[in-house]
């Protein structure tokens, strides 16, 4: 008989490998320099306020980018429309903005006096209060993903055909939302606010306050995705992206797993559009067309697809990158990004994590052959 | 005050007498003396008198608008048809009695015949409205021969101000007829937009189509090969406005289709070497690849070009066929018609006809077997990266016709070809003629019920339900192909 290695007295203990450790610090240094050294170096006057505000919103990125990454990353799935979603959650949260900043007594907004209309439109009721507009933003995001994706992919359609239709749908919803019929502000987007819940948008201490909660929204965000990836709907994700047909032999509804994860993007886009307006101060359409969906998938696939460390690195650098370069080279932009894409593409080292991790394990088997000979001798 | 009565009084006695010295210095020998009796002059059509008449008139200063009117009559003699007919254009809006006798006498002696046309309606309109019953009769008569929009109006304004109930009820008899036509040539202009939309998209598409099919990659940067045809066909006309003589000058059009085909191919192949070689059968990755390549196009195009240029037809093909009232065929989208059939036509040549053709079909089917019969699956992807990235080129030759020369022009057509390789199928000639012709002509149709964007949102839902029944398109590829 052969002996098997493992043990079934005891339960396999996974969370002691060194290598966890290791990201388990990683994790503390990440929190601490953005939670504490940020805050700290903007007080002693190292930091401008605004950069603060800058990072923050690269947070809501991030966010969002966790989500492209679940979709695309862990499931194989290219979604070119998912910085509709981001928006879609940054208008819910426009709209009750919108109404809580009307000059007192004004019953609708002004651009909507402009159109001549005089009442507010139905689908603005539920934004009048603030549960509302949270509620109705996330329901809207996921219930929009999980008709359009559930139409989709029960025909099986992936891959090529999902991304060009998804991508003809961030152009129809880009065109729509620019109309002033739509009532959501035209081209012009919904702004001018200055109050949120009561609190001062201009203020220091608010700007800071709303740095803060993003970083620790995105850090809630990671750990509930890195659950998701570690549980067993994680590992049927990464199933359907490697060899859907033969997942779907062993008896998995692949078409609600999509369904699933597509929600659940979307929702998680959703949230990091409500933490981005408030940062911004505008959410326009020019937010959710195609070159801004497409700029998602660049984040992640930079930072390296199917795994969340990717997701957030590779949000960072491209964001930094673009802050740089159009405060200093503003023209070269376009060939920076083009070229990114194109790095991005024909390295298939799978981004920036997967290129630390490949220089980790050459350093490893460097250092392993060392022991070998030694053992050898 | 008295002061004043005096100053006013010193103020009009100074203008009436510079009246009576300007008209004591009249012009010519001819005694014209007043305003109206030169006015009669003119309308007689004496030749001779009529130009002291306008000199006289102008030398009193009268009113300008009376002066131009003067002038456009003495000009319905003169040799230039444009001349005549632009003041016919501006006497037929007159009302005075004299105009009547002007187009009377115009309808008889004048030769153009599409000036003859305008005189008779002009002469008729004025006795509609002023003449009597039988001169009106006659008048219906004429319009009831002669139905377009122009009468329209006319008719219009006459049963609004008549009285006479059975001329009126003719007149709208009449009227009821040209709205039926009109309707009836809308309904032939949409199609026709839609067809000429739709072979746009055909063009368009057919490269990608190609691509995708062989080689499994999708050229995000394919409207940017449109807009390189279209800038070399900028470029040729302005070699062409420098180098050569005003005659040659419609035959920079032609020669800049085979030259957008070499250019916006040599550059597909550049292309593909550098990159696209890497990335066959990866769809999602070539996707993305080439839409940085899109944005590098993009701005160097922006850089050497600038924002906005533009290129004008050739005459050729400036105008149209004029069908029936109100129903032009242009030129140029006839042209554009023509040059997708060709295309069409020899891509299907080359496709079943040729080595290179079965070469390519076999290497689309099946590339690991192509390439143990001998088949170089290198250089048939080279070589049919070139042809499509040429047809794109040849496509955005033909949109010169039709629109401005912009770095980003690819874009607006990119989606939309997209959509018709999903709905038509991959790879296949008949899915793409047939997809293409589908989706521009109920984009067409969208847009008259619906604005353009309802439409497109309409269109796009429509063939995501389409989808859901046919998912690999109108003519999938047959067989069994592994997905993994």
């Amino acid at each position: 008989m052969i002996d098997l290695a493992i043990d079934k007295t005891k339960p396999i203990d996974l969370s002691v490998d060194k290598s966890d450790r290791k990201e388990k610090f990683l994790y503390m240094a990440f929190m601490t320099f953005f939670l504490l050294a940020f805050p700290l170096g903007y007080k002693m006057g190292l930091m401008d306020l605004s950069t603060m505000t800058l990072w923050g919103r690269y947070f809501c990125f991030v966010i969002a980018a966790i989500g492209v990454d679940l979709i695309w990353g862990y499931t194989g799935v290219m979604t070119m429309c998912h910085a509709f979603f981001f928006c879609i959650g940054a208008y819910a949260l426009g709209m009750y903005m919108t109404i809580e900043n009307m000059p007192a007594g004004a019953e609708v907004p002004d651009f909507m006096k402009w159109n001549d209309v005089n009442s507010l439109p139905l689908f603005w009721l539920p934004f009048k209060s603030a549960i509302g507009a949270f509620l109705g933003g996330l329901v809207a995001a996921g219930v929009f993903a999980g008709v359009l994706g559930y139409l989709i992919f029960r025909r099986k359609i992936k891959g090529v055909f999902f991304a060009i239709i998804t991508q003809a749908l961030a152009l129809a919803m880009y065109l729509l939302f620019s109309r002033n019929e739509t009532m959501l502000g035209g081209s012009n987007g919904l702004t001018n606010f200055r109050y949120l819940f009561g609190f001062d948008l201009h203020s220091e201490n608010v700007k800071i306050g709303l740095y803060i909660i993003s970083v620790i929204v995105m850090a809630l965000v990671y750990w509930f995705a890195l659950f998701l990836t570690k549980s067993k709907f994680g590992k049927i994700l990464v199933g359907i992206r490697d060899s859907e047909s033969r997942l779907r032999f062993t008896g998995y509804k692949v078409v609600n797993y999509q369904t699933a994860v597509f929600v659940i993007g979307a929702i998680i886009a959703a949230i990091g559009g409500m933490l981005y307006l408030p940062q911004t101060g505008i959410i326009t359409p020019g937010r959710m067309d195609v070159r801004a969906s497409i700029e998602m998938l660049i984040w992640v696939a930079l930072g390296g697809r199917g795994n969340l460390k990717g997701a957030v690195v590779g949000t960072l650098i491209v964001n930094i990158l673009y802050s740089v370069s159009t405060s200093l080279i503003p023209q070269a932009w376009p060939y920076i990004l083009g070229l990114l894409y194109i790095a991005v593409v024909l390295y298939p080292n799978n981004g920036v994590t997967g290129f630390c991790s490949s220089v980790a394990e050459k350093v490893k088997s460097i250092t392993f052959k060392k022991v070998s000979y030694a053992e050898n001798k | 005050m008295r002061y004043k009565i005096f100053i006013i009084i010193l103020l009009l006695l100074s203008v009436f007498s510079s009246g009576i010295t300007a008209a004591a210095g009249t012009y010519g020998a001819d005694s014209i003396t007043s305003i109206e009796q030169a006015v009669n002059i003119i309308v007689s059509d004496n030749s001779e008198l009529s130009k002291s008449a306008i000199g006289y008139l102008s030398h009193v200063k009268a009113d300008r608008r009376l002066i131009a009117q003067m002038k456009a009559i003495i000009s319905l003699n003169d040799e230039d048809p444009l001349v005549r007919k632009s003041s016919y254009t501006l006497l037929s809006g007159l009302n005075e009695d004299y105009v009547t006798d002007i187009f009377k006498r115009r309808m008889v002696c004048e030769t153009d015949p599409q000036l003859k046309e305008m005189a008779s309606s002009g002469y008729f309109k004025m006795t509609l409205l002023k003449g009597d019953d039988k001169s009106q009769k006659e008048a219906l008569e004429f319009f009831s021969s002669k139905k377009n929009s122009e009468t329209l109006t006319i008719l219009s304004e006459y049963v609004s101000t008549a009285s006479d109930d059975e001329n009126v009820i003719a007149a709208q008899d009449i009227i009821s007829k040209i709205k039926t036509k009109e309707k009836f040539i809308n309904v032939f202009q949409n199609l026709f937009s839609g067809i000429s939309l739709g072979s746009i998209l055909i063009l368009v598409a057919l490269g990608l189509s190609i691509i995708y099919g062989l080689a499994g990659v999708i050229n995000m940067s394919h409207g940017e090969f449109l807009m390189i045809g279209a800038y070399t066909t900028y470029c040729i006309q302005e070699l062409f406005i420098k180098f050569f003589p005003e005659s040659w000058f419609d035959a920079y059009f032609f020669l800049s289709l085979p030259v957008s085909f070499l250019v916006a191919g040599c550059v597909g192949l550049i292309l593909e070497k550098l990159i696209i070689r890497h990335l066959y059968s990866r769809p999602l990755e070539s996707l993305l690849a080439t839409l940085g390549v899109s944005l590098i196009l993009v701005q160097i195009a922006r850089n050497i070009f600038g924002d906005l240029t533009s290129v004008k037809a050739p005459s050729l093909l400036s105008g149209g066929i004029d069908l029936f009232d109100g129903f032009v065929l242009p030129y140029n989208r006839l042209f554009i018609i023509c040059l997708t059939l060709i295309v069409i036509l020899a891509m299907y040549f080359t496709f079943q006809r040729t080595s290179l053709g079965i070469k390519i079909r076999a290497v689309t089917q099946n590339r690991n077997m192509s390439a143990c019969v001998g088949i170089s699956t290198k250089r048939i992807d080279a070589t049919t990266f070139f042809i499509g990235s040429g047809i794109a080129g040849v496509a955005g030759c033909a949109l010169t016709l039709i629109g401005n020369v912009v770095p980003n022009m690819g874009q607006t057509y990119i989606v939309d070809s997209f959509l018709v390789v999903v709905t038509g199928g991959v790879g296949k000639l008949v899915g793409c003629i047939t997809s293409g012709l589908g989706i521009g002509t109920l984009s067409k149709v969208f847009e008259i019920f619906f604005e353009t964007i309802y439409g497109k949102v309409i269109l796009l839902a429509l063939i995501i339900f389409f989808l859901q029944y046919k998912p690999k398109g109108l003519f999938p590829d047959k067989g069994r192909i592994g997905d993994d």
